[in-house]
C-alpha cells in the first residue's frame, strides 16, 4: 500500500472528537431555540478555564451558573437554578456520551482491517463516596480546544520546522523526510490561504474589511521572518550534519552512516525547494495590500456599485410579467458577445489547400439523432410484437398438447406443427419457457387466470409465463381445464437432428380439488 | 483637448481587436497590451471605439474585457443567431435557454450579499432541481393567462418534458429533457469561455463569466437600467 496511508489510524484518532461532536450536537431536539453547539462548546471552553488558572475543577453548579449568564448574555432569558442546571445536564451528558465511551468505527484503509477509536472529551475528577463530583477536559478534550485556536495554524509551519530540527538533531533521518513532506502540504497550504485572499479581493474588494487585511498583512510579516530564519537554521544545521560525515574516510562509514548521508541529501533537496516556495509566497504576500488598493482603483473607475438581487429584480420580473424573449436577450447581453459576426469570406482562400472537416455531418447529427431514438423506439416496439406473437403460438400449442393428454415432451413434439416442431431444436424462447414451467414445480392456471388482466410483457428480453398462459387461454379457452400441470424430470434426453438436447420431461396434470 | 498620433490609433485598434477576437486581454500572458491599454492616449481611443460600438469595457486587475451593452445587435448575438447558433428549433428552446443562463447567474451569485460569488462549482441536476422548483413556485403565484407565448409558456415546455431520459447517449444532440437543455446551453458557454464542464455531471463558471458579473450588473447606472427596461415592458404590455 502507498506511504501515505500509513499513518491512517493516527489521523482517523485525531478526526474522531469532531465526528463526534457533529454527531451529538447537529441532531439534539430538545432547546431548539438555542445553538446547542456553541453551548456545549463556551462549556468545554469554561471547563478549561477552570483548568487553566489552578482552581479546582468546576463542578455542575459552577457549570450551571455559567450557562445562566451565558443564556442570559446571549438571548436575554433568565433560567432559574432548576431549568440552568437541567440544561447543564443536558450538555454534560452530550459532552460526555452519558459517561461511556463513544466508539468510532472506521475501515483502516491502509491494511483494510476494521478498527475503532475512542472518544472522549470531558471527565469526573473523582469518584469519592462523598466527594462533589468534578469536571475536567480529558487529554483529547484539550487537544480539540488547542487546535481551534487561531494561533495554531499560525504555528503550524513554525512546530514543524522545529521538530524537523530536533529529528535532524538526533539523526533520525528516516522520520525527518516525513516531517518535511509535511512541512512542504503545510507551505502548499499557505500557498492556498494566499491565492484564496488574492481572489477574495478580486472579486469583492469591497467586501474585504481594510483594517482585518492591515492586520493580517502585519500578523503575515512577522510569521515570513520568523519561519524565515528557522528555516536559516535548519540549512545550517544540515550542513554542520553533512560535513561530519564528510570527515569521515568513505571506506569508514558504516552502512547507517552511508544511509544517512542519502537521507540528509534528500532532505537538503526537498529543503530548497520549500524555501524557494516559501520566498516566493512572502513576496505574494506582500504584495496584497498593493492587490487591495490596485483593485480599489479599478472598482471607483467603474462607477458605483449596488445590490443586485437578480433573482427577486430580474428573473422573477421577467417571468411573473411574462416580458418578451428580447428583454431577455438584452439582460444577458454581456454573455453574448459575437466575435464571429463580421467574417467576411475571402475568395483568395479557394485557391488555399482545402481540409475536409465533418463537423457538418456531426451538426446533422443533433437533428438526426432525435430520430435515430424515436427509429430505434419503433423496432424495438416491432420486435416485441413478434416475439409475443410467437411465444404465444409456441405456448398455445403447448398447453393444447397438456390439454390432449400427451404424457411427454416426445410425444408432445411429434404432434407439434412442422415449424414449431423445427424450432424447438434451437429457439432459446422456447427451451427457457420449457426450463421455467420446470422450475416452478407446479403452474395453476386456474389461479394464474384470476388475474389475467394484471400481466404485462413489455420487455423483448423478460418471458413473463403468467402473461403467456394468460394470452393462450384467451386463443382456446378449452386450455382452463387443464386447471394444473407441471413437468417432471426424467433423466433422459431428447437429441435433436441439429445436436442440440433437451430433458424428455413427463407431464403431470391434476385437478384442482385432486390434492 | 487631447491630441493623437496615428500610432497610437494604430496600436489601439490592434489591442482592441485582439480583445474582439480573444474575449479578453489577460495581465499574465498578454503584459505589453495590457499595459498600454492603460495608457492615456491609446485607453482613452479604445474606449471612443467602444463607446461608438455600445461597447463596454470592464476592467479588473488580472484581466479587461469588452462586453455588448444593453441593446448592442451588431456585435451581440440576436435571438435569432442564438437559436441557429444553438440549434434551437424555436422560440420556446431559446427562452428556456435564457431560463437556464440566468438560473445560473442565480445559483452562482446569489449569495447573502450579492455581488458575491457565493459556490465553485453546482451539479447540474441541482440546477435542473432549481429551475423546475423556480418555475412551479411562480407558476401558483401568478396564474393570469396571457396571449403571448412567452417565458411562461417555456416555463410549462419545462415542466411538460422529463428530468433526464438515460436512454439518450448524446445529450447535446437531443431536446427531449431538461437535462439535455441544460447541457446543451452549458455547452454554447462553454464554447464562449464561460463556463467549465466537468463529465457532463457539473459545471464551474470562468474569471470571464465570474467578473462580468460582478462589475455589470451591480453598477448602479446600469442596474437601474436594466430595471427599467423590465419595468418599461410591462408598462407598455399594461
Amino acid at each position: 500500500m502507498r506511504n501515505f496511508l500509513s499513518g491512517f489510524n493516527s489521523r482517523i484518532k485525531n478526526l474522531a472528537p469532531y465526528i463526534f461532536l457533529s454527531n451529538k450536537f447537529l441532531n439534539v431536539s430538545k432547546y431548539p431555540k438555542y445553538d446547542m453547539m456553541s453551548l456545549g462548546f463556551s462549556l468545554m471552553l469554561f471547563i478549561l478555564d477552570n483548568m487553566l488558572i489552578g482552581r479546582n475543577e468546576c463542578s455542575i453548579e459552577d457549570m450551571s451558573l455559567f450557562l445562566k449568564l451565558l443564556i442570559e448574555k446571549n438571548y436575554n432569558e433568565y433560567l432559574n437554578d432548576e431549568e440552568a442546571k437541567e440544561l447543564t445536564y443536558y450538555l454534560k451528558d452530550l459532552l460526555n456520551n452519558n459517561g461511556e465511551m463513544y466508539k468510532y468505527d472506521y475501515i483502516n484503509t491502509y491494511n483494510g482491517k476494521k478498527e475503532s477509536v475512542d472518544v472522549k472529551l470531558i471527565e469526573q475528577v473523582s469518584y469519592e463516596i462523598k466527594g462533589k463530583v468534578q469536571y475536567k477536559l480529558t487529554s483529547q478534550g484539550l487537544d480539540i480546544i488547542f487546535k481551534t485556536r487561531e494561533i495554531y495554524a499560525e504555528y503550524k509551519i513554525t512546530v514543524e520546522q522545529l521538530y524537523l530540527q530536533q529529528q535532524i538533531k538526533n539523526g533520525v533521518y528516516d522520520e525527518a523526510l516525513e516531517t518535511i513532506n509535511q512541512l512542504n502540504a503545510s507551505v502548499r497550504d499557505l500557498r492556498e490561504q494566499i491565492g484564496e485572499l488574492y481572489l477574495k479581493i478580486r472579486r469583492n474588494a469591497l467586501g474585504v474589511d481594510i483594517e482585518e487585511l492591515k492586520s493580517i498583512s502585519k500578523k503575515t510579516e512577522e510569521q515570513f521572518i520568523r519561519e524565515t530564519k528557522i528555516f536559516d537554521e535548519i540549512r545550517t544545521l544540515l550542513k554542520n550534519q553533512k560535513n561530519t560525515y564528510e570527515n569521515i574516510e568513505y571506506e569508514n562509514l558504516s552502512n547507517n552512516d552511508r544511509k544517512a548521508i542519502r537521507n540528509i541529501n534528500n532532505i537538503e533537496r526537498q529543503l530548497e525547494i520549500i524555501i524557494d516556495e516559501h520566498t516566493r509566497l512572502l513576496n505574494d504576500k506582500m504584495g496584497i495590500f498593493n492587490e487591495y488598493i490596485n483593485v480599489l482603483e479599478s472598482s471607483m473607475g467603474f462607477g458605483i456599485q449596488e445590490a443586485i438581487d437578480f433573482e427577486k429584480d430580474v428573473f422573477d420580473e421577467i417571468y411573473t410579467k411574462n416580458l418578451s424573449l428580447d428583454i431577455a436577450n438584452n439582460v444577458l447581453k454581456p454573455f453574448l458577445f459575437n466575435s464571429n459576426k463580421y467574417k467576411l469570406f475571402n475568395i483568395m482562400n479557394t485557391f488555399t489547400q482545402q481540409t475536409f472537416r465533418n463537423e457538418s455531418e456531426e451538426e446533422k447529427n443533433i437533428i438526426d439523432y432525435e430520430k435515430d431514438i424515436e427509429v430505434q423506439e419503433k423496432l424495438q416496439r416491432e420486435t416485441l410484437l413478434k416475439k409475443r406473437e410467437k411465444i404465444t403460438r409456441f405456448m398455445t400449442v403447448f398447453l393444447e398438447s397438456v390439454l390432449n393428454g400427451k404424457e411427454n415432451l416426445r410425444m408432445m413434439i411429434g404432434d407439434f406443427p412442422e415449424d414449431i416442431k423445427e424450432k424447438i431444436s434451437y429457439d432459446f424462447d422456447f427451451i427457457t419457457i420449457l426450463i421455467k414451467i420446470h422450475q416452478q414445480k407446479k403452474i395453476n392456471i386456474t389461479s394464474i387466470l384470476k388475474f389475467e388482466d394484471k400481466y404485462v410483457n413489455d420487455s423483448p428480453k423478460d418471458i413473463n409465463l403468467e402473461y403467456y398462459i394468460t394470452q393462450s387461454a384467451n386463443m382456446n379457452r378449452k386450455i382452463r381445464d387443464i386447471e394444473q400441470f407441471s413437468l417432471i424430470s426424467t433423466g433422459e434426453d431428447i437429441v435433436f437432428d441439429n445436436g442440440n438436447s433437451i430433458e424428455n420431461f413427463r407431464i403431470r396434470r391434476r385437478l384442482n380439488d385432486e390434492l | 483637448m487631447m491630441s493623437y498620433n496615428i500610432d497610437d490609433i494604430k496600436r489601439a485598434f490592434e489591442i482592441y481587436y485582439k480583445i474582439l477576437d480573444k474575449g479578453y486581454l489577460s495581465r499574465k500572458d498578454e503584459l505589453q497590451d495590457f499595459r498600454d491599454f492603460k495608457e492615456d492616449n491609446i485607453n482613452s481611443i479604445i474606449e471612443g471605439f467602444c463607446e461608438k460600438s455600445q461597447l463596454l469595457t470592464i476592467i479588473k486587475s488580472e484581466y479587461i474585457y469588452i462586453v455588448p451593452l444593453t441593446g448592442n445587435n451588431k456585435l451581440a448575438y440576436t435571438n435569432e443567431e442564438l437559436r441557429k447558433k444553438m440549434s434551437l428549433s424555436n422560440n420556446t428552446e431559446l427562452y428556456t435557454a435564457y431560463i437556464i443562463m440566468m438560473c445560473i447567474i442565480i445559483k452562482f451569485y446569489n449569495g447573502e450579499e450579492y455581488n458575491t460569488k457565493c459556490r465553485d462549482v453546482l451539479n447540474i441536476t441541482e440546477l435542473e432541481k432549481f429551475i423546475t422548483d423556480k418555475i412551479k413556485s411562480l407558476r401558483e403565484l401568478d396564474e393570469e393567462d396571457s396571449m403571448e407565448i412567452n417565458f411562461k409558456e417555456c416555463g410549462e415546455f419545462w415542466l411538460g418534458i422529463e428530468p433526464y431520459n438515460e436512454k439518450i447517449v448524446n445529450h447535446k444532440r437531443s431536446n427531449k429533457t431538461r437535462f439535455a437543455f441544460i447541457i446543451r446551453t452549458l455547452y454554447f458557454l462553454k464554447d464562449e469561455g464561460y463556463v467549465g464542464i466537468n463529465d457532463d455531471k457539473e459545471f464551474y463558471t470562468t474569471h470571464k463569466f465570474d467578473n462580468i458579473v460582478l462589475s455589470y450588473y451591480p453598477e448602479r447606472e446600469r442596474k437601474k437600467k436594466i430595471l427599467e427596461l423590465i419595468k418599461g415592458e410591462k408598462d407598455a404590455q399594461d
